[in-house]
């Protein structure tokens, strides 16, 4: 081998050194693959609601991993638009410690698991360490709390089998998702497109690993159209050690508009690279 | 001398004949052969399970094996174990219809009776199509982490090749008792794995049993690994409202300035939230935080 080949060679081993060094610490921040944690099955007959700035710990309430599962016709976990949530978190609640929904029916996305529509936060909120082994309507859902700027933090924890959106985020706001896994999900976060009042909300993604995706990572309102109400205004999302291997956007502009008409991809791809940063 | 050739060749006929009345008769085709091709002679055991049969002659095509030969073959190996693998692998080299619920059989056994590192090593050798290997393989592995999982971590550890194996079984372990494998994760050697795997534990102890998990973190020395897991924990919106002063130490103790300095930053905001007329006396407590760095933390929330 000639010196200048050799040098060559040099070189290209260097940029591989450096390409399996910055793919090993883009990914270190990101959890591994998780599973649902065995759990004992409790039927839930309706709404947990729990107090302002309280904690529902399920290791500490049974002293052990429980599955909560719906069991009326409107905690099923399909897709209608009339399921109620499994918890309902007030301003500066937390869950922690428990899965939601049975996870042992298949691998469908629309099996009536019991998940209901998840967890509705109004106002600032905390799911830590929570299992969706079959995600209902949706996994979580942002509502708006007047005179309260929201705030919804997921951390750890993960996600299975979500026909649609995961997160679901309709109030104000920021909503944080760090540490965290998901698989075979619609979305993994989407900013309401159409809701009656219009925000430009905040989504903080930090080391998260999604496994299969059906149609997005992220969705957000790159921009927002003179029915929305708040024209010219666009949702952020921050997003940094993103693991995601598959071939579907990880995060996709939509133009927001207002209640009643069906929001449509944002064309505009300055509109979506400013609302799409990757750190 | 003219006679000398032909009393050559009589006699080299004479010693070729003597040669083939003297050689033994090949021995019997056995439908047993082995890896390295050797046919074995028939043992007393073969002939018990039914693989010692054609003891004559050409070996004749067997549909099926004597009835009753694989539950005999499953006993043995619930008693003898290891010894009794190379029969089951005789047996299925033979029939290969029946090594699929064989080895299934197999790893549900020995399985039920916690051998399943023993059970690991059998499939390895099996002779099966990869992907039944592959599928009875991580059958055993989730049982494994199921009923034992820091045996499983630990085999995964100190067997060649496994070390990829230590992330999902450490993760079924953490829904069982997240400090043990905490623990187990923190004296592995130093590296990329002890970094992640070390970060989830304490991510899941924390959020099981975070009073245990705060006590373990304040008795670490500040270190680069435990930056991530301090930060996420001691800037949490969670922690701020459950415990301040315990938030306001653990972000303390980060290791690396500019992580620290973020992370203040995001607590900061958090004690905002929940209560901004209280903001400022609760970073008037924070350990090692100059007044300087307070007064630009307060300035940006305003």
């Amino acid at each position: 081998m000639s010196f200048k080949n050799r040098a060559l060679h040099r070189i290209l081993q260097g940029f591989l050194g450096l390409a399996l060094v910055a793919a090993a610490g883009s990914a270190a921040a990101a959890p591994g693959v998780r599973t649902v944690p065995a759990c004992t099955k409790v039927p839930v007959s309706t709404t947990i609601d729990v107090p302002a700035g309280t904690t529902w710990d399920g290791l500490v309430k049974y002293g052990k991993w429980v599955c909560l599962v719906g069991t009326p016709t409107n905690m099923k976990g399909t897709q209608s638009e009339s399921q109620i949530p499994m918890f309902k978190l007030n301003n500066g609640s937390t869950v922690k410690n428990v899965v939601i929904g049975d996870g042992s029916l298949g691998s469908g996305t629309n099996l009536a698991a019991g998940g209901a529509d998840g967890v509705h936060c109004y106002g600032q909120c905390n799911v830590t360490n929570v299992y969706w082994a079959d995600v209902g309507e949706d996994g979580a859902t942002v509502k708006k709390l007047s005179g309260v700027t929201s705030k919804l933090t997921i951390s750890g924890g993960a996600a299975f089998k979500a026909a649609d959106k995961l997160f679901q985020h309709n109030g104000d706001g920021t909503l944080v998702i760090q540490d965290f896994y998901a698989d075979n999900i619609g979305k993994l976060y989407r900013s309401c497109g159409n809701c009656s009042t219009q925000y430009a909300r905040k989504v903080t993604v930090t080391g998260v690993r999604l496994g299969q995706v059906n149609s997005a990572g992220l969705g957000v309102n790159s921009s927002y159209d003179s029915k929305s109400g708040i024209a010219g205004q666009y949702d952020v999302a921050t997003i940094t050690d993103l693991v995601y291997s598959g071939s579907k956007t990880k995060c996709e502009g939509f133009v927001g508009t207002g209640s009643g008409v069906e929001p449509v991809k944002d064309t505009n791809t300055a509109n979506v690279a400013r609302a799409c940063v990757f750190k | 001398m003219a006679t000398r050739p032909l009393a050559w060749l009589l006699a080299a006929g004479a010693a070729g004949l003597g040669a083939l009345a003297l050689h033994e008769p090949a021995p019997p085709t056995t439908a047993v052969v082995l890896a390295d091709g050797a046919r074995p002679a028939p043992s007393p055991v073969l002939q018990m399970i039914g693989l010692a049969a054609p003891t004559t002659g050409a070996a004749a095509p067997e549909a099926e094996p004597a009835p009753g030969s694989t539950a005999r073959l499953l006993d043995r190996l619930d008693r003898l174990r290891e010894a009794a693998l190379p029969e089951l692998e005789a047996f299925c080299r033979r029939w290969p219809g029946h090594a699929p619920a064989l080895y299934q059989a197999l790893a549900d056994r020995w399985a039920a009776q916690r051998l399943h590192a023993l059970a690991l090593q059998a499939l390895s050798r099996a002779p099966l199509a990869e992907d039944l290997r592959a599928r009875l393989r991580q059958q055993l592995l989730e049982h494994w982490a199921e009923t034992a999982p820091d045996q499983a971590a630990r085999w995964a550890l100190s067997t060649p090749g496994q070390a990829e194996r230590l992330g999902p079984l450490q993760d079924r372990w953490l829904h069982q008792d997240a400090r043990a494998a905490t623990m187990f994760a923190a004296q592995l050697p130093a590296g990329e794995q002890r970094r992640a795997l070390l970060d989830e534990g304490l991510s899941r102890w924390l959020a099981q049993d975070g009073p245990g998990a705060r006590d373990w973190l304040r008795a670490m020395a500040p270190a680069p690994e435990l930056d991530a897991t301090l930060a996420r924990h001691g800037a949490s919106d969670e922690l701020a409202r459950e415990s301040p002063a315990e938030a306001l130490d653990l972000v303390a103790r980060i290791s690396a300035p500019e992580r620290r300095a973020a992370a203040w930053q995001a607590l900061a905001g958090h004690l905002h939230d929940i209560d901004p007329a209280q903001a400022a006396a609760w970073l008037a407590r924070a350990p090692g935080l100059s007044a300087d760095e307070r007064q630009r933390l307060l300035g940006g929330l305003r």
